[in-house]
């Protein structure tokens, strides 16, 4: 032990070292500062460092009372131990409440080390006590001022996310799980039509009209359930009416991964909304119109078609007869009109077709020679007409297998030739051409001698029903045939362009893929279409035609009188048809389609499932030109689909072909063509 | 390639006018020939599936127009 640092309050320098003595002789080494009164006392306090005080109670200029006093005062920390021969054992009681270490009296010396050491050991407690206590309280303080520092710090950074919150125009809210609001921002607010104290702890329930709270809490519902986000359309009721929000949902959760909470974040979309939906009745409106527009050609074309069947038929079969040249001349004029009507309706029909894309196409492999020289022999007579050339350059032509439906091609090359004879001058003329494109191609190039077109109306050539001022000129026409041609070749994954200089002339071409050389399917047109049945022929046997149009059915008695060896047998409906097929075995079953008591197809199934008249070639006669049905009605048996308005050389032929050999030959030509 | 509302109009113009060249040419003729001569049966039978036509124009012009205005109102 290291000596001991006393002060000791004694007067008598014997009981000084008396007490020395006895701390030595217990064991402990001691350093004594005797002071005997207050000043000196007072001093030793302030400037000296004690380990113990020993003091007297009674001494001459001071006393022990007043000096623990002071100690307590200036250095309570040192035990405090009175050393008296007179403090009786009351008084030292009450010294001992007051805060003294011990007590010891002089004639019980032998207790003094025990007594020091015990002091000691109190006072290290005290100490260390003290010490610890200190300890904690310098922590509390740190720990105070750290969470001070992080209150603060966390209170900034709310600030900071409302202040984000509170700028955003999305409608923020979040929920405990219980449904009641824990955070929202000034725009939720505004959508509740509450402030921020009136919303917090509120549920949907306390704020929404019930009908709408419901429907909030499903969506709730489904997001916890699913435990991932959501994007749902939801109402909100505001003063100046509905609104529509699109609200993202999605589950907060904790460090653990589990669910505390629930957010929603929703964005006003009533004016997109109003967009769509005004997006959307336009579309309906367009689709309406659309179908609207669709409905009346389909009308038009039907309803036309009867009485146009009527007027080319008749006009047809006066062309047949003995005419002056000036009652010829108005027939032809009739026959025009009515095939003005046909194109007309036709290609309007063609328009409608192409932009509903319910154009029907069949591409096959076809020689594009083959379907040049069919239009060009067509148009061959309004050529000679106006003086103009017709020349085919095949020099380029070393493949000309491309894939194309026939029909619609030839459709194309007769309205191009067609265009540039009648837009040609007198003695010019019109050139065909192929020319192969990236070997993987091949243009058909129609060049004219024609006056040609300014390039800024280019492009308006393909708009329907624009002529370009020529509805002013001699030239006839619908203004729809480039339209037509320019969505067919389109629709054949093809390409319809123009070139043409003021003066010079103008090159129109089509451009489709090129075909499969090896297979090229024959036409089933060409040259032998335009052959005319005889006139007289001996064909013998009896047809019976079956249709409710008595109009139709005499123009078909005025056809049948140029074959005076063919009975005509007429039946009104397909009841009548089926009887009078079996009483009578005709050779020849000319069909209408659209019959009052049934349809024509069910009528030509009865008859092709009848053991006894299955035998009976068919021939269905019909307004009704599409693609579909005529496949599937030849595939039922039909031996011929012939279309209405109808051309009497391809009756005559369909009759003379089913009843006798072929026809050798006559004076009865095709229907003169639109713009002959 | 849409066709608009006066485009349909035009359409029922030219219908007209096609019709109207039948019905002309139907009527001069007729008169050229005899009662009982079937030339002359034929061309009434074209007159009458002319007159037939023209009727169709205004009731299809009718539905133009309410199909127009029933997507106006709309």
């Amino acid at each position: 032990m290291s000596v001991l640092r006393i002060l000791h309050l004694e007067d008598d320098r014997l009981d000084a070292d008396l007490v020395e003595a006895t701390l030595a002789a217990g064991g402990l080494e001691a350093a004594i500062t005797r002071v005997d009164d207050r000043e000196s006392f007072r001093a030793a306090l302030e400037s000296g460092q004690f380990d113990v005080i020993l003091a007297d109670y009674s001494l001459p200029r001071f006393d022990g009372l007043s000096a623990q006093i002071m100690t307590a005062e200036l250095r309570p920390e040192i035990p405090f131990i009175f050393l008296s021969g007179s403090i009786g054992e009351e008084l030292a009681v009450e010294r001992l409440k007051d805060g003294a270490t011990d007590y010891v009296l002089k004639d019980r010396m032998a207790r003094l080390p025990s007594a020091v050491r015990r002091a000691l050991a109190e006072a290290a407690n005290r100490a260390e006590r003290r010490h610890a206590e200190e300890n904690v309280r310098r922590l509390n303080a740190e720990l105070e001022q750290r969470v001070a520092l992080r209150t603060m710090e966390l209170a900034e950074s709310q600030r900071r996310l409302q202040a984000i919150l509170d700028h955003s125009p999305a409608a923020i809210s979040m929920k405990d799980l219980s449904g009641r609001y824990i955070v929202a921002n000034r725009e939720f607010e505004r959508v509740a039509g509450v402030g921020a104290n009136d919303l917090l702890d509120k549920s949907d329930a306390d704020l929404f009209p019930p009908r709408l709270a419901v429907t909030y809490r499903a969506n709730d519902a489904r997001v916890m359930a699913k435990q991932h986000g959501l994007s749902v359309e939801e109402t909100f009721l505001l003063p100046d009416g509905v609104h529509v929000y699109q609200s993202i949902k999605f589950p907060v959760l904790d460090d653990r991964g589990r669910p505390y909470a629930l957010c929603a974040i929703s964005i006003d979309i009533t004016e997109r909304k109003k967009t769509d939906d005004a997006l959307k009745m336009a579309r309906l409106e367009a689709e309406r119109a659309n179908r609207a527009k669709s409905e009346f050609l389909s009308r038009m074309s039907h309803e036309l078609r009867t009485p146009l069947n009527a007027i080319l038929g008749f006009a047809q079969v006066l062309q047949l007869d003995e005419l002056s040249d000036e009652k010829k001349e108005s027939v032809l004029q009739i026959l025009r009109g009515g095939e003005h009507l046909l194109a007309l309706i036709n290609e309007v029909l063609d328009i409608a077709r192409i932009e509903a894309g319910h154009l029907a196409l069949s591409a096959e492999a076809v020689d594009a020679r083959d379907i040049v020289q069919l239009a060009m022999e067509l148009v061959q007579p309004l050529a000679q007409q106006r003086d103009v050339s017709l020349v085919v350059d095949e020099s380029r032509a070393a493949d000309a297998v491309i894939l194309a439906d026939r029909q619609r091609l030839h459709q194309i090359l007769l309205n191009l030739l067609s265009n540039a004879v009648k837009y040609n001058r007198r003695g010019g003329r019109v050139t065909v051409g192929f020319e192969e494109v990236e070997g993987e191609r091949l243009r058909i190039v129609v060049t004219d001698t024609g006056i040609g077109i300014p390039p800024d109306n280019l492009e308006r050539l393909f708009q329907p029903f624009e002529r370009l001022g020529a509805e002013r000129t001699p030239v006839e026409g619908t203004g729809l045939g480039l339209a037509v041609s320019r969505g067919l070749a389109e629709a054949m994954g093809g390409i319809l362009g123009v070139t043409s200089e003021v003066d010079r002339g103008s090159t129109f071409w089509v451009e489709l893929a090129l075909g499969d050389a090896s297979h090229p399917r024959p036409g089933p047109g060409s040259r032998s279409r335009l052959a005319a049945p005889a006139e007289s022929r001996l064909t013998m046997g009896v047809v019976l035609y079956i249709e409710d149009n008595q109009s139709n059915v005499r123009l078909m008695e005025r056809v049948l009188e140029r074959r005076p060896g063919v009975r005509l047998l007429h039946a009104p409906s397909g009841e009548d048809g089926l009887r009078l097929a079996r009483d009578a075995n005709p050779d020849l079953i000319l069909l209408d389609l659209h019959l009052p008591d049934m349809s024509g197809e069910d009528v030509l199934l009865q008859l092709s499932q009848d053991a006894a008249l299955k035998r009976i070639p068919i021939a269905i006669l019909s307004a009704d030109a599409l693609p579909a049905q005529t496949r599937r009605l030849k595939a039922a048996g039909a031996i011929a689909y012939l279309t209405k308005p109808i051309d009497i050389g391809q009756v005559m032929r369909t009759i003379d072909d089913s009843l006798g050999g072929p026809a050798p030959g006559g004076v009865e030509g095709p229907r003169p063509q639109a713009g002959e | 390639m849409s066709m608009s509302e006066p485009e349909s109009i035009d359409i029922i113009h030219r219908l007209k006018n096609h019709i109207a060249i039948v019905v002309g040419y139907c009527e001069l003729l007729i008169p050229e020939f005899e009662e009982g001569d079937r030339r002359r049966g034929d061309l009434l039978e074209v007159h009458k599936a002319s007159q037939e036509a023209m009727a169709l124009i205004p009731e299809l012009a009718r539905r133009v127009r309410e199909g127009d205005r029933a997507l106006r109102d709309e």
